[in-house]
């Protein structure tokens, strides 16, 4: 945008905060009196990986204070890998509890849900993962896994049951096509992905389901759910050797020898303001930048500090400028998505339609103070703290780590990986993360889309 | 089909699943109650350095006259602008500065501000939750604000989402004339007419100590919490409060249905049956059998009409129940499903859907489907158990709704006791076809 900002559009808060005014609030307070703030709770998992003669990696964390145990399979075998199949890795994946050899698909269900265990799957471009949460009673835990296996490794792909797959994934691609708001983070990656395989949907297009024939899903299966195209997250009731053993035959009976390959690094998208009408009460806009890194990348600590400082709590610039402050919008937020291929810096807001253009232009000033000036110490101890607490809350939860830990070990992360991670954080400066602004935060290659009714674009209103 | 058999569990591991759940107990509820009347939940759980820290006012949308809808809802955004200690903002700040989070949720029974952080900060969220049940300073600026906030809410959250303004006319109609018929955004027009004084009053009237419960779940110990509340506590003073009438289904009930088409809607349905809640059973054995009937129904893949409606016949797209008997009203046990169009008709697979739930009103189940269906919920709920926040609001929510809190800690024995003749029977009584309320969603055209 070349047009200098009307004078309502400049934010409001372009410096942070040189004092720490959550400090001075805290000094009203007894209950802090004597508080050192600098303590950080330590984080508590032991992580143990090893890598298996499969060539799975597995992280694993005990935890017994309940007699469940949660595991997430985490597979190469995402839409990436769809070549010019889109749609394949989603039908392979969905199909996979549809039926195994020796069970039809509501056998399957009833044989597993019996057991009072949970399946889920979900996938994108990168990946297939697929988790499991049950009790860890040997008996239990042994026809669980066994289950999971004759799943994973012998899935049987019969015609009708895939058809009925096919089915629901159209019905989805159908509802996407005609709720636009639902259609908005597909329109944001065809256009920022353009010409890279992240482009396509995950659950591909309606001409390829319907192309897409038994022999290309036994192929793609035999490939990509490799013991060896695998990382595992495992948290529960178990003792190290326990853990081994579950998951020995499952490992065993995977197809073997194969592992994908990274997709290709993505270019740069060319820069796009593009609305979408739409009857509504209000606009959704969403502000996307690509971002040529990845989580295990050096430089990817400060650019989690800076999303937490931009836009990732209630406390960060955005919410406190365009809801705080300016009562503009219920909900502002931005969010690192990190791909194998790079990674995505999404800004997501709702807005009265007439403030749609203006909001952005303030949205897009708040980034250009974030490069010119950067954050301030106050700012960075709130973020560390922020992302600290968050931690911690994902660790209290099984589940979540036990995917975190399939994640981790996919980006090859050490062991003491969580233990140091928050030292990291704290140990970066405010020059640090201008330095990340200004590299990652390019205005060039604003992805602006929007949805929303039609309207008369105005000025934000002047602050009294 | 394949020919192999089904894979069965034998009757014994069925039995030591439960068993090892029934043993998976947790330190009991601990309690006390401050002279002002201010009553204190702790449960010690120490696998987590955290702490989720709740206070719930029992005062609700479901508590507002006609004409003022939004006052609860509306002082739940003002308690965050200022107290006497702390100006606007900071609460919220001072927690995430501490490595926590800090929210607030309006419902029909309660007003409750949750806050999780490191338990060693305990005292502080203690402070400052006390400040503010006495002493919030919000005058007409903030009140200004926080209309313009909830308008904004309202605006994203109901008008922007067509399912949602469905769900809020359905509600009202299966609710009939009990409270809990108006939606927690209520009438938009009551929030222009609300005057700052009104929500003061409601502020002076509803949060007193003796309308409050705090609960505690996480790593703390009960003399440290009771020296911490009562510091803090102690010298808020008690109020006289009036009665409240329990929210009651109408005496006569007959079948209800209407068709609310509306642009950007999907096609599908909400059907709801009345039911009682932990707090209007007369029954004990009635709510946990109700919640096992949904078990049976409508959780996981393997549920009756998962497997025959969405997965077989393929009639619906998707399929979910729910059923919270944390209420100190009658509640509705709620299906809502998208309907597959080119395979169903709306009155096709209305008649589908009941015709699976009217077989439970008339056959018993095995006693091996009754008890995977016993495993598969017992199981859930043991998992839910990970998270401290979820399980402070069950306790949260039961003493705002007036019950026992040992129903908690008995839920495990309850349903591990139900047979198929009780579950037949609640299902015959209350799944019945004058308890039902039926919304047809119909995509609409464009305005």
């Amino acid at each position: 945008m070349n047009k200098p900002l009307t004078t309502s559009s400049m934010p409001l808060i372009c410096k942070g905060p040189m004092t720490d005014t959550a400090v001075a609030a805290m000094a009203r307070l007894e209950s802090t009196q004597g508080l050192d703030l600098e303590e950080h709770q330590p984080l508590p998992a032991q992580i143990q990986q090893w890598q298996t003669d499969e060539g799975a990696k597995v992280s694993f964390t005990p935890s017994h204070d309940r007699p469940i145990f949660d595991l997430a399979l985490r597979f190469r075998a995402g839409s990436a890998l769809d070549g010019n199949r889109p749609g394949l890795a989603a039908l392979v994946l969905y199909s996979l509890d549809q039926g195994t050899e020796g069970l039809d698909a509501a056998q399957f269900a009833q044989a597993i849900e019996g057991l009072g265990a949970i399946m889920a799957r979900q996938m994108n471009q990168d990946e297939a993962v697929i988790t499991l949460r049950c009790l860890s009673l040997p008996a239990l835990r042994t026809s669980a896994l066994q289950l999971l296996t004759q799943m994973l490794a012998r899935p049987a792909f019969r015609e009708e049951a895939v058809a009925g797959i096919r089915e629901r994934l159209l019905n989805y691609l159908g509802a996407m096509a005609s709720t636009p708001v639902f259609g908005m983070s597909h329109a944001t990656m065809s256009h920022v992905f353009d010409g890279h395989p992240y482009a396509t949907h995950w659950a591909g297009t309606p001409e390829s389901l319907n192309q897409i024939d038994e022999q290309q899903l036994r192929d793609f299966h035999r490939r990509a759910y490799s013991a060896n195209n695998l990382d595992i997250g495992l948290v529960g009731d178990l003792s190290r050797d326990e853990a081994q053993t579950l998951i020995t035959e499952l490992l065993q009976a995977l197809p073997q020898h194969w592992a994908g390959q990274p997709p290709p690094p993505a270019p740069l998208p060319e820069a796009l303001t593009r609305h979408q009408e739409h009857t509504a009460s209000t606009t959704r806009a969403t502000l996307t930048l690509l971002l040529p890194i990845s989580p295990d990348k050096p430089g990817y600590a400060a650019l989690t500090m800076l999303d937490e400082i931009l836009g990732s709590g209630f406390e960060s610039r955005l919410t406190q400028e365009l809801r705080s402050r300016r009562t503009l919008t219920y909900t502002i937020r931005s969010s690192l998505k990190p791909f194998d291929a790079a990674s995505l810096l999404q800004i997501e807001w709702d807005i009265a339609p007439e403030y749609r253009d203006a909001s952005r232009e303030l949205v897009s000033g708040m980034l250009a103070c974030l490069r010119e000036h950067g954050p301030s110490q106050a700012e960075c101890d709130m973020a560390c703290n922020q992302i600290a607490g968050r931690l911690h809350r994902t660790m209290v939860s099984n589940a979540e780590l036990a995917e975190s830990l399939a994640t981790s070990s996919h980006l090859g992360q050490p062991a003491d990986h969580f233990a140091t991670y928050i030292q990291s954080l704290a140990a970066l400066t405010p020059k640090d993360i201008r330095e990340a602004a200004r590299v990652w935060l390019s205005p060039a290659q604003e992805v602006f889309i929007t949805v929303g009714p039609s309207h008369a674009q105005k000025s934000l209103p002047e602050l009294s | 089909m394949p020919s192999t058999p089904p894979f069965t569990l034998d009757d014994k591991t069925l039995s030591a699943g439960i068993e090892s759940i029934a043993d998976a107990t947790q330190p009991s509820l601990q309690h006390f109650t401050l002279d002002n009347g201010l009553s204190v939940y702790l449960r010690e759980d120490h696998s987590t350095p955290l702490a989720a820290i709740q206070l719930w006012y029992h005062v609700g949308t479901s508590h507002e006259p006609a004409g003022h809808t939004n006052l609860s809802h509306l002082l739940e955004h003002l308690i965050f602008e200022g107290s006497r200690k702390l100006e606007a903002g900071r609460y919220t700040q001072v927690i995430a500065r501490l490595g926590g989070e800090a929210n607030a949720t309006t419902t029909d029974d309660a007003t409750a501000y949750d806050v999780l952080l490191p338990a060693a900060r305990l005292p502080i969220a203690l402070e400052i939750m006390a400040d503010a049940m006495t002493g919030a300073t919000f005058g007409q600026a903030e009140m200004e604000r926080a209309v313009k906030a909830i308008e904004d809410e309202r605006r994203l959250k109901v008008e922007n989402v067509p399912a949602q303004q469905a769900a809020e006319r359905h509600m009202a109609l299966a609710h009939g004339g009990s409270p809990y018929a108006t939606a927690t955004f209520g009438n938009p027009s009551d929030l222009s007419n609300l005057r700052l004084d009104m929500v003061r009053t409601w502020y002076q009237t509803w949060y007193r100590p003796n309308n409050a419960t705090l609960v505690v779940v996480g790593a703390v110990d009960l003399p440290t919490l009771r020296q911490h509340v009562s510091r803090y506590f102690a010298s808020i003073a008690r109020a006289s409060l009036g009665a409240v009438p329990v929210p009651r289904h109408d005496a006569h009930l007959q079948e209800r249905s209407q068709k609310l088409e509306l642009p950007g809607l999907r096609d599908g349905l909400f059907m709801s049956f009345n039911v009682p809640s932990h707090a209007t059973a007369i029954d004990a054995s009635t709510v946990p059998a109700l919640g096992l009937l949904c078990e049976v129904l409508g959780k996981g893949f393997s549920a009756r009409l998962y497997s025959e409606l969405v997965r077989d016949q393929r009639l619906l797209k998707g399929i979910g129940l729910s059923y919270e008997p944390i209420a100190r009203g009658d509640t509705l046990l709620t299906l809502s499903t998208y309907i597959n169009s080119q395979r169903s008709t709306h009155e096709h697979a209305v008649e589908a859907i009941y015709a699976l739930i009217d077989t439970l009103r008339h056959t018993l189940l095995s006693p091996q489907e009754l008890e995977r269906a016993k495993l598969r919920m017992l199981t859930r709920r043991l998992f839910s158990r990970d998270s401290i926040t979820l399980q402070a609001e069950r306790i949260g929510a039961g003493a705002a709704a007036g019950l026992s809190t040992s129903l908690i800690d008995q839920e495990t024995e309850s349903v591990r006791h139900l047979d198929s003749a009780t579950l037949r029977q609640v299902a015959f009584d209350y799944l019945s076809r004058e308890r039902l309320t039926i919304t047809h969603l119909q995509t609409g055209a464009a305005a």
